[in-house]
């Protein structure tokens, strides 16, 4: 049977929105990080980082067209994977930052 | 008053904020971060030290929680998010176990701790090549000082000492310091460095006060009661103005006023001419736009959702469930009597997927694109049309094909139509039976042959930023060829000419969906030439909506008439001579 504590989800996402993955996108990521019973990572090019720390998040200096690999482990890191991903690519719903 | 002694001095820095005003002047702070007090202190002293360091940690939470709750009361919230970020910094653990550490390990104060902690996360960002990730340098000095202030139990000196109205001058600010001084007797803001995307120039604009940032040395040089003008809209400041620089402010700052509450009065009326004759402007937008936002502005509908977003979102082919359940969001959030065109993907040329199999392509703009590819590719093709078609069930949809440039192109393309409806038929899945389905008319080829293309289809939408570019054989991001992208040339005029001609003559609306649709010059004139709606990115609406209503259906009528008889003349002086005309209907509109 699965171990559920280890279940692994990962995926890789683009930043689209406008300024990248400043305080309010990585303020956004990590509250929705935060609702999951999950370990979740976030990497640009080799630096890995928690994805529920929102400065740990802003000190990737992500800009717009950055390729991100997000991780998640745990018992519910598909879900986490899904919506961190969703919000990824709805340039994390900001009205500013959507051209 | 004058104040006196002072040889006037111009300068230029970036237009923060709108508007113009002139006033006295309070330095609120010079060039140079305030001393932060270092001391050692004895390890008996690390618990009450790290004690008043958690105490701060408190008090500056409370403290941004209810400027975030103050500019939530004064703008539309958005702007308010960035105070969440900084409550949730605060509230990151790796900060207070950082300052908590340094206090254990280096037996320093407090205030130095928390000083260090902020300089090494600052060094971070101010290290970053992008130039918006690298002002968020700014949000962590904001919240080192704000808490190193706390510590020292400095209450915030901007509220106190601003006692009469005045601009603040200021070496730069950060976003709770904006936020923080008293709105009512700020007149504006200019200050020696940020940028147009720091976090104090979005809230002045929130806020709606002038403000020009990136000066230079301006906070060096003033001194209280120094009169300065700043305008916010052209960037420039002048200290100890002489009296013309003053009534030129003046008319300036009028125009302005007067054309913003005329847009602001307009926002919630449908789109008409001076005569009461209607004029539908709506958006162009992608599965990205907040349907929120063309409430906002006044759209009544969408023109043109650029569906290829999804793929770039996502990086691949979206599912045809996903494609529904995007489709369908969109036309949900519209009003029952609000259409929307969902044009096909439209990839290629400048937007090509990363891992498309296409091999590279010599002349992209001319090759495998949009149609092209997807007839090509029908399985692609039918899970988009598939999408389209369930998600008409839902509201008022129609479907629009870009780069048709020959008819079998619309033949076929309607026939896949065709076989996705009998799919669903007998699938037994709800689609409109009705749906309308255009020609995206963006090559010279699809205008001259527009009588054919409008027999087959229901209804055009000109595609003008392509139009132009293949009418005339320019790409406008080539600058040394960008002049020649000229959208009054008489051939595109010419080709839009015979497009809503041929359109009409078989009852099918003709929409523009380009940039020319924004420019309110433009607009006009393709309006006279018979143009049904115009489609635009949302922020344009308001204004083009205000052109209108300044102009009668027989002024834009007799304007495409007169154009059309200097079809002989240069296109700069065509563009010109809308230009002109249409200023004198609508005085100090800015164009």
């Amino acid at each position: 049977m699965e171990d559920l504590a280890t279940r692994r989800a990962e995926r890789k996402v683009c930043l689209l929105n406008k300024y990248g993955l400043h305080i309010r996108p990585a303020s956004l990521f990590t509250k929705v990080a935060s609702r999951y019973n999950a370990d979740v990572y976030v990497e640009k090019e080799g630096t890995v980082v928690s994805g529920k720390s929102i400065l740990a998040l802003m000190t990737l200096g992500a800009a717009c067209g950055t390729e991100l690999l997000i991780t998640a482990i745990g018992e519910q890191s598909i879900e986490a994977i899904d919506e961190l991903s969703g919000l990824v690519s709805r340039k994390f719903d900001i009205p500013e930052e959507q051209e | 008053m004058i104040s006196s002694g002072g040889v006037m001095r111009v300068f230029e820095g970036l237009p923060a904020s709108h508007g113009q005003v002139a006033g006295t002047v309070y330095v609120y702070r010079k060039r140079g971060r305030e001393q932060v007090p270092e001391y050692d202190i004895s390890a008996v002293l690390v618990s009450s030290e790290i004690k008043r360091l958690q105490e701060a940690f408190t008090l500056t939470r409370h403290q941004i929680r209810s400027l975030s709750t103050e500019l939530c009361k004064r703008v539309s919230g958005s702007e308010s998010a960035t105070f969440d970020g900084h409550v949730m910094i605060l509230d990151d653990p790796a900060v207070i176990d950082k300052c908590q550490n340094k206090i254990r390990e280096q037996l320093c104060n407090a205030e130095w701790a928390v000083h260090k902690v902020i300089s090494e996360y600052a060094a971070i960002f101010e290290c970053m090549e992008d130039e918006y990730l690298r002002e968020r340098a700014n949000d962590i000095y904001d919240i080192g000082s704000r808490l190193i202030r706390n510590l020292q139990g400095v209450s915030d000196v901007a509220t106190s000492l601003v006692t009469k109205p005045c601009i603040i001058v200021a070496d730069e600010l950060s976003p709770s310091e904006t936020i923080s001084l008293p709105r009512h007797l700020i007149l504006g803001f200019a200050t020696d460095r940020g940028s147009l995307t720091s976090h104090a120039s979005l809230i002045s604009r929130a806020l709606g006060i002038p403000a020009v940032v990136g000066i230079g040395s301006l906070s060096e040089i003033a001194s209280n009661g120094d009169y300065l003008l700043v305008d916010g809209t052209s960037g420039t400041v002048i200290l100890h103005p002489d009296q013309s620089a003053i009534d030129e402010l003046n008319k300036a700052a009028e125009i302005n006023k007067i054309f913003n509450i005329s847009l602001e009065e307009l926002k919630n009326k449908l789109g008409q001419t001076k005569d009461n004759v209607r004029v539908p402007l709506i958006a162009n937008i992608d599965s990205s736009t907040a349907i929120s936002d063309l409430e906002a502005v006044g759209a009544e509908g969408v023109g043109l959702y650029r569906s290829e977003y999804l793929w770039l979102a996502l990086n691949r082919e979206p599912t045809e469930d996903e494609q529904t359940e995007a489709y369908t969001r969109a036309v949900r959030a519209l009003k029952a009597d609000q259409e929307i065109t969902i044009r096909v993907l439209d990839l290629g040329g400048d937007k090509i997927i990363a891992n498309s199999k296409n091999s590279r392509e010599a002349n992209p703009f001319l090759g495998n694109r949009s149609i092209r590819y997807l007839l090509r590719n029908p399985d692609v093709f039918k899970r988009q049309m598939r999408a389209v078609l369930r998600s008409s069930a839902h509201g008022q949809l129609q479907i629009m094909y870009p780069m048709i440039t020959v008819l079998e192109e619309l033949r076929e393309t309607n026939q896949i139509l065709a076989e996705c409806m009998d799919e669903l038929r007998r699938e037994g899945r709800d689609f409109n039976e009705n749906i309308k389905q255009g020609v995206m008319v963006e090559v010279p080829g699809a205008a001259l042959i527009a009588d054919s293309l409008a027999g087959e289809s229901d209804f055009f939408s000109i595609g003008t930023n392509d139009l132009i570019q293949y009418t005339l054989a320019v790409d406008r991001l080539n600058e040394s060829v960008a002049r020649l992208y000229q959208p009054a040339h008489p051939a595109v005029l010419q080709l839009i000419d015979m497009t809503i001609k041929a359109g009409h003559a078989h009852n099918s609306k003709v929409t523009v969906c380009g940039e020319m649709a924004s420019d309110p010059v433009m607009a006009v004139l393709l309006y006279g030439m018979g143009v049904d709606e115009f489609s635009m990115t949302p922020n344009m609406i308001p204004l083009v909506k205000k052109v209108f209503s300044c102009v009668t259906r027989s002024d834009a009528l007799q304007l495409a008439t007169e154009v059309r008889g200097m079809y002989a003349q240069e296109a700069s002086k065509l563009y010109q001579y809308c230009k002109e005309k249409l200023l004198r209907l609508v005085p100090n509109v800015p164009l």
